[in-house]
C-alpha cells in the first residue's frame, strides 16, 4: 500500500514549509522534485509514467539538508510523526537517515550533504559553499540533473525523468531561476571521471529513448528535437570544460578500472 | 507492514567497510606477538616442539571462515552469528550462545585495556630502555607494568575508545587500519632481521645483551649456552622437535577468529558475495598463517629451538636473572635484539607489544556493540540500548553500556590481576565455542531448515546431492567439538577442572535460561518477541 504520487508530493512541500519555518535549509530531491518542476509539460510527464501509474514513481520522499542541520531536520521530522530507522542511522547515520511512515505507508530518506550514490554530488556547506540555498523547495535543477546522470544503471524511470526535466527547463551557463546550469554540472563532472562517464552513457540513453518514446508516438517531433539538442549541447559543454589533474589520472586508466560505487538496496 | 526478506525496495545505500578494511579487519583478529608467547609457554610441557607441524591440521579450521563466508553471503545483516543462529535453529540459542560471546569478548575488552600497559607499552618501553641504554625508559616500562598504571591507562584507553566509537565506523575501521599496519610493519621487521642475522649472530647479540645487564646469565662466559644448561638443571627436557597436539590447539586459535567482519556485514561492501567473503576471510586467515610461518620458521632458525624452549621454560618457571617477567615480554625482547638498530628495535617492539596488544580493541569493541545493539532491536533487551544519537548517529546507550562494563571488570582486574590471568588462560576455548560450533550447525541445517533462503541464496551449491554448506557445516562443528576435547585433554591449559568448565560454557546455559525469562517477562507486558525473530533485520 502506498500513498498515491499526489499525496507524498504535498507531503514533501509541507515537511520543506515546516523546515523553512523552523530555519533549517532543507530540500526536496529525487522523483518528487521532478514532479514538482512539471508545468509546461505535465502532459509529458503523465504520458511517460510507467505503467503502474505515479504511484510506481514516487514511492518514498527524499530531503536533503546540511550536516550541521541534521539534528533540527532529525527533531523536526519526529515531530511530525515519523518514525527513525535505528539501523540505518547507526550503520549509515554518516550520510544519511531514514525515518517510516507512522502506519509504514512509505518512508522518508534523509541526506546529509555530500550524496553519496555510484558518484558523489557534493552540495556544500552551510555558510561556506552550500548549494541549497540556491533554489526551494527542491535542490536546483542542475543538482537534481546531476542526481539522474551520477546512476551508474540506470532505468526507464530515471531516464524518463530526465528527458521530462529538460524538455521542461532551459539550460543556461550558470544557476538562473527554472534553468539547468551548465557551469555546475560541467564542473562537477571535470572533477570525476567515472561521474563523468557515467553521465555522458546516461545522456546517451536519453537520447536513444528519446528515439524510441518518438517512435512510439510518446513524443512529439517538437519535444524530441528539443532534448536531444539539449544533450548534444550538455555533452560538448562538459567535453569541452577544462578537467581536474584527478580526473585527467584517472583518464588513463579508462574503463579498464572500476569507476563507479556499488550502490545496495535496503532490504525491508 | 508485511515484506518478503529479500524484496528489493528503498533508496541505495553504499556500504562503508571496503574489502580491503575487512580484510585487514579479519587478520587482527590474530596477534603475531600473543601466538609466540602462548607458545612460549605451551613449549615447557608438551611431548614435541615443533609448531610448524601442526599448521596443516590447523587448516581444517578454515571450515570456520567458510562456514561464515556462506552464511553471511546469505544473511549480509551486522549481528553475526547471533542473527542467523537465532533466524535458522532457534531464539534461544542464537541468544544463548551470543550471550556468552558478547560476556567474554567483554572481559577481554577490559582486559585488552589492561594488557596494553602491563603487557604491551610496558615491556616494550622496559626492552627498548635496555637496547638503547636508557634506564629511564626503562623504569617507565616497568611502572606501566604495574596493576593501578595499568588500569589508569585502560581507563584511559576505554574512555578514548568509547569516543571513537561515537565517531562512527568508518573511523573505527581506519584507526584498527592503522594499528593493524604497525603491528604489520614490527612483524615484517622482526622477520627480516631473524633471516639476516643467523644463529651465530643472534648468540652474538644475546650474549653482548646480557653481559651488559650482568645477573647470573649475564656474568657467564657464553650466556645463550649458560641458559640452555639452567634450564636443563632446573630439570626441564627439551622436548624433541616433532609434532605434538597442543600446537594444534594453539595453531588453531590462532587462525580461526579471522570471521569478525560478519558483525559487521551490514556495513560491509557486497558481503552477500561469497567469493569477497571468502577473501576477506579466509583469505585473511591464509595471509595470517603464511607470516606466522615465517616468523616461527626464522624464530626457531636464528633463536635455536633448544635455547628457544628452554628460555620460555626459565621464564615460565624461574625468571630470576632475566631481563623480563613474562613469555612476551621475552619474545618481544628477542626481536628487538635482533632488529639491532636501536630505532628499528623500537618499531619491533612497539610493533609486537603495543600494536600486537591493541590490535584486538577495535574488532571486539564493533562485535560487542553490535550485537548488544541487535538484541535490543529485538527488544530482548531494553530498547533503550538501540536508540541511536542523531547527534553521534550512534547507538549511545550501548557505547556507554560497553564502557561502564568494562570499566567495571578493568576495576576488578586491576584489584585481583592474578585470578584474571588464571581467567584469561583458562577460558580460550569456552568464546571460540560459543561462536563458532552453532554456526557450523546452522551451516549444516540450513538448507533443511529454512529451505525458502537457501533456495534463493548465493550458497546454493551442491556436490552429490548434498549441499556444500552442509558439508562444511558439519566440517567446522566436528572441529570445535575436537577442540573443546584437546583443551581439556591437556590440564595444562587449565580448563579441564569444573570452575573453568562452567566458566567456559556456563555462560551459554545462563544466556539460554535468560532468553526464556526474558520472553516471559515480555509476554507479560504485551510484547510477542518471537515476532522479531521471523524476520531478517533489514541491515
Amino acid at each position: 500500500m502506498s500513498k498515491n504520487g499526489e499525496e507524498l508530493v504535498e507531503e514533501a512541500l509541507r515537511i520543506a514549509d515546516e523546515a523553512r519555518r523552523g530555519g533549517i535549509a532543507l530540500r526536496i530531491m529525487g522523483g518528487i522534485a521532478v514532479r514538482i518542476h512539471m508545468h509546461r509539460f505535465s502532459n509529458l510527464y503523465e504520458r511517460l509514467t510507467p505503467p503502474g501509474g505515479e504511484g510506481g514513481r514516487l514511492r518514498d520522499i527524499d530531503l536533503v539538508t546540511y550536516k550541521s542541520q541534521s539534528r533540527e531536520a532529525h527533531k523536526l521530522l519526529v515531530k511530525l510523526g515519523y518514525r527513525p530507522d535505528k539501523l540505518v542511522m547507526a550503520y549509515f547515520g554518516d550520510s544519511r537517515f531514514m525515518y517510516h511512515h507512522p502506519e509504514n505507508l512509505y518512508s522518508i530518506d534523509l541526506f546529509f550533504e555530500r550524496l553519496r550514490f555510484s558518484h558523489e554530488i557534493n552540495l556544500g556547506s552551510r555558510g561556506k559553499d552550500g548549494r541549497l540555498e540556491l533554489d526551494y523547495p527542491t535542490l536546483t535543477l542542475a543538482d537534481l540533473l546531476l542526481g539522474k546522470l551520477q546512476i551508474h544503471e540506470i532505468n526507464e524511470k530515471d531516464i524518463s525523468d530526465t528527458a521530462i526535466l529538460l524538455r521542461e527547463h532551459r539550460l543556461e551557463k550558470s544557476d538562473f531561476e527554472d534553468s539547468i546550469s551548465l557551469q555546475r554540472i560541467a564542473s562537477t563532472l571535470a572533477q570525476d571521471w567515472g561521474f563523468w562517464y557515467d553521465a555522458r552513457s546516461n545522456l546517451d540513453a536519453v537520447a536513444k529513448s528519446a528515439e524510441r518514446y518518438l517512435g512510439d508516438k510518446l513524443l512529439e517531433k517538437e519535444d524530441f528535437d528539443d532534448i536531444t539538442d539539449k544533450v548534444k549541447l550538455i555533452l560538448s559543454y562538459i567535453d569541452e570544460a577544462p578537467k581536474s589533474r584527478d580526473w585527467l589520472k584517472r583518464d588513463r586508466e579508462g574503463d579498464r578500472k572500476k569507476w563507479w560505487e556499488d550502490v545496495e538496496e535496503l532490504v525491508r | 507492514m508485511t515484506e518478503t526478506p529479500f524484496a528489493r525496495k528503498s533508496s541505495g545505500l553504499i556500504r562503508q567497510a571496503s574489502l580491503l578494511d575487512t580484510f585487514i579487519y579479519n587478520s587482527s583478529a590474530s596477534s603475531f606477538a600473543g601466538i609466540l608467547g602462548s607458545y612460549a609457554f605451551a613449549v615447557t610441557f608438551t611431548s614435541g616442539g615443533d609448531f610448524l607441524s601442526a599448521l596443516p591440521i590447523a587448516f581444517i579450521s578454515f571450515s570456520i571462515a567458510i562456514v561464515y563466508a556462506m552464511l553471511i553471503a546469505t544473511f549480509p545483516r551486522s549481528g553475526g552469528d547471533y542473527v542467523f543462529n537465532s533466524r535458522v535453529l532457534h531464539p534461544s540459542l542464537g541468544f544463548g550462545f551470543n550471550f556468552s560471546l558478547v560476556f567474554w569478548q567483554t572481559f577481554y575488552l577490559a582486559f585488552t585495556y589492561y594488557l596494553i600497559s602491563f603487557s604491551g607499552l610496558g615491556p616494550g618501553l622496559h626492552i627498548i630502555g635496555y637496547i638503547v641504554n636508557s634506564p629511564t625508559l626503562s623504569n617507565i616500562g616497568l611502572a606501566l607494568m604495574t596493576p593501578w598504571v595499568s588500569f589508569l591507562v585502560g581507563s584511559a584507553l576505554n574512555i578514548i575508545f568509547t569516543l571513537i566509537a561515537f565517531s562512527g565506523t568508518k573511523r573505527m575501521l581506519r584507526v584498527n587500519n592503522v594499528i593493524w599496519a604497525l603491528m604489520m610493519v614490527g612483524i615484517v621487521i622482526a622477520i627480516g632481521s631473524l633471516a639476516l642475522v643467523g644463529n651465530q649472530g643472534f648468540i652474538g647479540l644475546f650474549n653482548s645483551f646480557m653481559s651488559s645487564y650482568g645477573g647470573p646469565y649475564g656474568s657467564a662466559s657464553n650466556p645463550y649456552q649458560a641458559i640452555i644448561d639452567s634450564a636443563k638443571t632446573s630439570g626441564y627436557a627439551v622436548p624433541p622437535y616433532v609434532f605434538s597436539w597442543p600446537f594444534v590447539a594453539l595453531a588453531t586459535s590462532a587462525i580461526m577468529w579471522t570471521f569478525y567482519s560478519a558483525y559487521i556485514a551490514g556495513e560491509v561492501k557486497e558481503a552477500n558475495s561469497v567469493k569477497r567473503n571468502l577473501i576477506s576471510m579466509a583469505g585473511a586467515g591464509i595471509f595470517n598463517v603464511f607470516f606466522l610461518t615465517l616468523l616461527f620458521y626464522f624464530s626457531f632458525k636464528t633463536f635455536g629451538y633448544d635455547f628457544l624452549a628452554s628460555i620460555s621454560y626459565l621464564t615460565t618457571y624461574n625468571p630470576q636473572g632475566l631481563p623480563w617477567g613474562n613469555a612476551l615480554e621475552m619474545i618481544t625482547a628477542l626481536f628487538g635484539l635482533v632488529a639491532k638498530n636501536p630505532i628499528l628495535a623500537a618499531v619491533t617492539v612497539l610493533g609486537m607489544s603495543f600494536a600486537g596488544t591493541i590490535i584486538y580493541t577495535v574488532v571486539l569493541y564493533l562485535q560487542i556493540g553490535r550485537n548488544i545493539f541487535a538484541w535490543s532491536m529485538d527488544r530482548l533487551i531494553p530498547e533503550k540500548l538501540s536508540e541511536v544519537s542523531p547527534r553521534f548517529h550512534t547507538p549511545t546507550y550501548t557505547n556507554l553500556a560497553i564502557f561502564v562494563v568494562c570499566e567495571l571488570f578493568l576495576m576488578v582486574t586491576a584489584a585481583f590481576p592474578d585470578a584474571f590471568w588464571t581467567i584469561l588462560f583458562s577460558t580460550v576455548i569456552g568464546p571460540a565455542f560459543s561462536c563458532m560450533f552453532l554456526p557450523g550447525i546452522t551451516a549444516a541445517l540450513l538448507p533443511y531448515r529454512r529451505r525458502d533462503i537457501y533456495e534463493v541464496s548465493p550458497v546454493k551449491r551442491e556436490i552429490g546431492g548434498i549441499p556444500v554448506i552442509t558439508i562444511f557445516g558439519v566440517i567446522a562443528a566436528a572441529y570445535m567439538i575436537f577442540m573443546v576435547y584437546e583443551y581439556v585433554s591437556w590440564p595444562q591449559f587449565g580448563i579441564s577442572d569444573p570452575l573453568p568448565l562452567f566458566l567456559n560454557f556456563g555462560m551459554i546455559l545462563i544466556g539460554i535460561a535468560l532468553y526464556w525469562i526474558i520472553r516471559y517477562i515480555r509476554r507479560r507486558q504485551g510484547v510477542d518477541i518471537d515476532l522479531a525473530f521471523k524476520e531478517i533485520p533489514p541491515v
